[in-house]
């Protein structure tokens, strides 16, 4: 027997609040230890598709960027775009570097495997911390063969301070820890 | 004349050998240069901020060492205190959320430290580092204490203090002065009352705090029999419960039998009055020569 239209119309509004509960500002941050069921691939792939990103999302998303935008600077040496994913002291010493890369007739070949997490978003300030490995190493500007032995692996662990301007992140600083 | 051509021609060879060094010496000195890695951001401010963590029954203790100026600015790292911390530091801890930006992380992380979950430590409103602390583990049974000077670690002075901590100068009793085969010698510790013993020492704000307590006094007569007691003995001419009855003269064992007792001590320590941490224990061993005689019957024509 086909299914009545006020049924499938019910089943369609059910959905319809089911989606919208777990939409924008329904980010579930689950305490530590208590992390929330998995939920089934096909129920995760339909809340991807529609769900706005958190605000920890767009962070990490901007964190990322960030690394790949100073990889590129440092790789081509090029400055110009830095500013779009730094600013402050972080952009300051960004450029720095980069002019020191030259002179030195150096490049870079940024290769590393970022593992950040937000550890506080308050206002228009985030914080991201991030553990990772970096093997990371110089490269002839021109040819950009690799000069020396490539990087060794080791672990950096970074806090890493993101500034809002607008709708944008940008990284303002980072602190290293050292052992 | 011989010996001075000799001269020359070490002189030659010295003088030939330097000259190879010095077209070797720059390449050998360019292989020990750092190899072609490149660390990001290589003027990136640094913090030396170390954290330890240790459980005890009453909970955790989380320490944090900072070597240099505090990540708010401070210049003064010489102290801290429990949750809230003192002379500048305030340092606190929670739980941290895991939402789905961090899903991949925890994912990652979670089976390196099973039964933990992840706490964020600030100190002066600046993020310090991740803690791993047990899942039941509720904030009033969370101790936060700064030390200063990255290298101290807590428990290491807890041990050399351990190490140093200055027992009583400790003598064997025995009664009667001289044994008898056959006839029980009474034993006891003279010069410690058994009570527990303790030393600090203050490092800048900070006091590392050790005691020591005796768990089991392990006696050794010198003629093999041995004891384990939990008491001290007891001095004459009190009837002491550490006994022992020799089957033959000292003199098999060169005129004295080595009495030897062995003091057990269990150990612990805390940092600021905070809660007691177990050590390692130790102990402590005690010695004295004691001559035994053989009494023979000698019989009289009477």
């Amino acid at each position: 027997m086909p299914a009545r239209p006020e049924f499938l119309a019910a089943l369609a509004l059910i959905a319809l609040l089911l989606a919208a509960c777990n939409g924008e500002g329904g980010e579930p941050t689950t305490p530590a230890g208590e992390p929330s069921p998995t939920p089934s691939p096909a129920v995760t792939a339909t809340a991807e598709a529609t769900q706005t990103p958190t605000v920890e999302e767009v962070v990490i998303e901007a964190y990322l960027r960030y690394w790949e935008v100073y990889g590129e600077g440092v790789f081509d040496l090029d400055t110009s775009r830095l500013g779009e994913v730094m600013t402050g002291s972080r952009l300051e010493r960004a450029v720095d570097e980069i002019e020191s890369l030259r002179q030195d007739g150096r490049a870079v070949k940024i290769v590393v495997e970022n593992r950040p997490v937000v550890v506080q978003v308050k206002g228009d300030q985030a914080v991201v911390f991030d553990e990772y490995e970096n093997q990371s190493y110089l490269i002839d500007p021109e040819t950009k063969e690799p000069i020396g032995d490539p990087g060794t692996g080791e672990v950096i662990r970074d806090t890493v301070t993101l500034t809002r301007s607008g709708q944008t992140w940008k990284v303002l600083d980072s602190v290293r820890e050292v052992d | 004349m011989v010996a001075p051509a000799k001269g020359w021609g070490y002189v030659l060879i010295a003088a030939l050998l330097a000259g190879i060094a010095l077209l070797i010496g720059p390449q050998v000195a360019s292989a020990g240069q750092p190899d072609g890695g490149y660390t990001p951001d290589p003027e990136s401010p640094t913090i030396n901020a170390d954290i330890s963590v240790e459980s005890n029954d009453e909970g955790v203790t989380i320490y944090i060492a900072f070597e240099e100026s505090s990540p708010g600015g401070s210049t003064d790292p010489s102290t801290g205190g429990p949750a809230g911390g003192s002379g500048g530091w305030s340092c606190t801890s929670h739980p941290m959320s895991i939402g789905n930006a961090m899903l991949a992380w925890f994912e990652n992380e979670a089976p390196l430290h099973p039964g933990e979950a992840p706490w964020i430590v600030w100190c002066n409103d600046e993020f310090i580092g991740i803690v791993w602390l047990p899942i039941a583990i509720e904030p009033p049974d969370i101790q936060i204490i700064v030390v200063p000077g990255v290298s101290v670690d807590p428990a290491s002075i807890a041990a050399e203090l351990r190490d140093q901590v200055l027992v009583p100068d400790i003598t064997v009793g025995v009664n009667p002065d001289v044994g008898l085969v056959a006839m029980p010698a009474w034993f006891w510790i003279e010069g410690y009352d058994g009570s527990p013993i303790s030393t600090s020492e203050a490092l800048g704000g900070t006091t590392v705090e050790v005691e020591i307590t005796p768990t089991n006094y392990a006696w050794s007569f010198g003629d093999g029999a041995a004891m384990n007691t939990v008491s001290l003995g007891r001095p004459y001419p009190q009837a002491s419960d550490i006994r022992h009855s020799y089957e033959q003269s000292s003199l098999s064992a060169g005129g004295a039998f080595a009495v030897t007792v062995e003091i057990s001590f269990s150990v612990r320590y805390r940092v600021d009055g905070g809660a007691w941490q177990p050590l390692d224990p130790i102990s402590r061993s005690f010695t004295a020569a004691y001559p035994v005689q053989q009494l023979q019957s000698v019989l009289t024509g009477r």
